[in-house]
């Protein structure tokens, strides 16, 4: 019956966006996360009768069809890329970007990715590294006995230290921007990885035309609203349970009709 | 005597089809932009008497039609998403040639075109791509389908209308395809609602109500076959005793 194969694309449809939902739930504190919306569309339609044929009885033409649709299928997992509430910690450290752009982080095996999670920490060296310790290009060291970092609106890393009344400039954090942030490929911990779908990295610095500034002190929060995913959650729950009345349906009916002498 | 047998089987494939509309609208109940389905039915007469006056109907599920209510808006948030108010559909460019919808989930690809869930670019009042250069940071889109970058004015989202909307053809994918000399006309009328999606257009209370209507339909028609195989067996047995 093609009943029970449609309200069984509802059902994992639903299921599909319970799953994404919760993932958005489980990263509301997570630094600089972006919610996720499951978006699905429907399947083909089956003609049994095309619009535009002609009657059989009177020789009129038919204005509209019969035609029954077979379901609903997820077609992507949309990363909503609004820009997330910024939260002052007051750590010298910690850099959230106002606007678009990522920073660039260099993992191990020399592979440039992108992060706006700006947790940033100080290696045993002194450069500054991501709290997994990769390093964030272009590599930026802080002279032993440094009182205070100061990071500016364009990254520039400012050091002032013991002894000196001007500030030694240490260099300027990277940053990329990308036409199509939806299109990166998300890595886990808050790291992103360039595709075709996302363009080319476009590098440049914090402040030029069409790139964000930097804020330091400042940590971005995720994008995740509380109410909007419950009520998401609710309505996907209740679509999962008539999807699933529909099949019991279904199954009446088949099994009235066995039950037919 | 057996034509009970025949309408009752007529009934029977109708709404079955017509389970199975309502399982693709419950299906569908959080598809952005989608549009609910519904059956008309009709009785198809046909001489099966003895006198031409006896005549015996069955049915005939005539067609399936779209149910063109707006579904509600909710806010997202996201710049990109656009909300359809009034009649009008998106113009979006597939392989296939123009087609129609109204998901107004939008987004750039890699190179700055503005397109739909499907990837096909939406068209702008000249029916050509929208592209939004790489640049720009801030995008909004105004009630008109002004589309703008940093406050340039960009294209405008074109919005069409149909004189017959009921005679689009469901292609899936939440897009409409325009029949034979079906005509696309500007549709000033209708605004776009920046940051907004509207949802399914379908009410699942009202889907349950109707799929529990057609169980209790089936099972009575199923009824009154059996109830005709019962007297047609008993008029064979007593009739047809021969001693």
């Amino acid at each position: 019956m093609r009943v029970l194969s449609i309200a069984s694309t509802g059902m994992m449809a639903q299921q599909m966006n319970v799953e994404v939902i919760s993932n958005n739930i489980a990263n509301i504190n997570t630094t600089a996360f972006k919610r996720s919306r499951a978006e699905f569309q429907d399947l083909m339609y089956q003609a049994e009768r095309r619009q535009g044929s002609q009657s059989t009885d009177s020789g009129t033409i038919v204005p509209t069809g019969v035609e029954v649709g077979l379901g609903v299928r997820p077609t992507s997992v949309n990363r909503i890329n609004t820009t997330g509430n910024l939260t002052s910690t007051g750590n010298e450290l910690d850099l959230a970007i106002e606007g678009r752009g990522y920073f660039n982080v260099t993992q191990p095996g020399g592979e440039t990715v992108y992060t706006r999670a700006g947790s940033f920490k100080l290696s045993p060296e002194g450069s500054i590294v991501t709290a997994d310790g990769y390093t964030v290009a272009p590599g930026i060291t802080v002279p032993q006995g440094t009182r205070e970092v100061v990071i500016n609106r364009s990254g520039e890393v400012l050091a002032y230290v013991d002894g000196r009344n001007q500030p030694v400039n240490q260099g300027q954090l990277a940053m990329t921007v990308f036409v199509n942030d939806s299109g990166l490929e998300a890595l886990g911990d808050n790291l992103f990885r360039a595709t075709p779908a996302s363009g080319e990295p476009q590098d440049g610095l914090a402040g030029q035309a069409g790139f964000g500034t930097i804020r330091q002190k400042y940590l971005e929060s995720s994008n995740v609203n509380v109410v909007q995913e419950i009520t998401e959650l609710i309505s996907a729950q209740r679509a999962y349970e008539m999807n699933a009345k529909v099949i019991e349906a279904g199954d009446q009916m088949a099994s009235t009709m066995t039950n037919m002498r | 005597m057996e034509n009970q047998l025949y309408i009752g089987l007529s009934r029977q494939m109708a709404l079955r089809r017509q389970l199975d509309v309502v399982a693709n609208n419950v299906a569908n109940m959080n598809t952005a932009g989608f549009r609910g389905e519904r059956t008309l039915f009709e009785a198809a007469l046909e001489a099966g008497g003895r006198k031409p006056t006896d005549r015996i109907a069955f049915t005939i599920d005539r067609s399936t039609y779209t149910d063109l209510r707006a579904g509600a808006f909710t806010e997202t948030g996201n710049p990109y998403d656009v909300a359809l108010d009034g009649d009008g559909f998106l113009a979006v460019q597939s392989p296939d040639g123009v087609r129609y919808s109204r998901d107004g989930r939008l987004r750039r690809d890699a190179d700055g075109t503005l397109v739909g869930t499907n990837g096909y670019p939406v068209l702008d009042d000249g029916r050509r791509p929208i592209v939004i250069p790489s640049d720009s940071s801030v995008i909004s889109i105004g009630s008109d389908g002004l589309l703008s970058a940093d406050g340039n004015v960009i294209a405008r989202i074109a919005v069409f209308r149909f004189d017959n909307p009921q005679q689009l053809k469901q292609t899936g994918d939440l897009l409409f395809e325009p029949g034979e000399g079906m005509e696309a006309r500007p549709a000033p009328d209708t605004r776009l609602v920046e940051g907004k999606v509207e949802r399914s257009n379908v009410q699942g209370i009202v889907e349950i109500g109707r799929m529990m209507d057609l169980t209790r339909d089936y099972q009575a028609v199923t009824k009154m076959v059996d109830d005709g195989q019962d007297l047609l067996r008993s008029a064979i047995n007593r009739l047809g005793k021969s001693s």
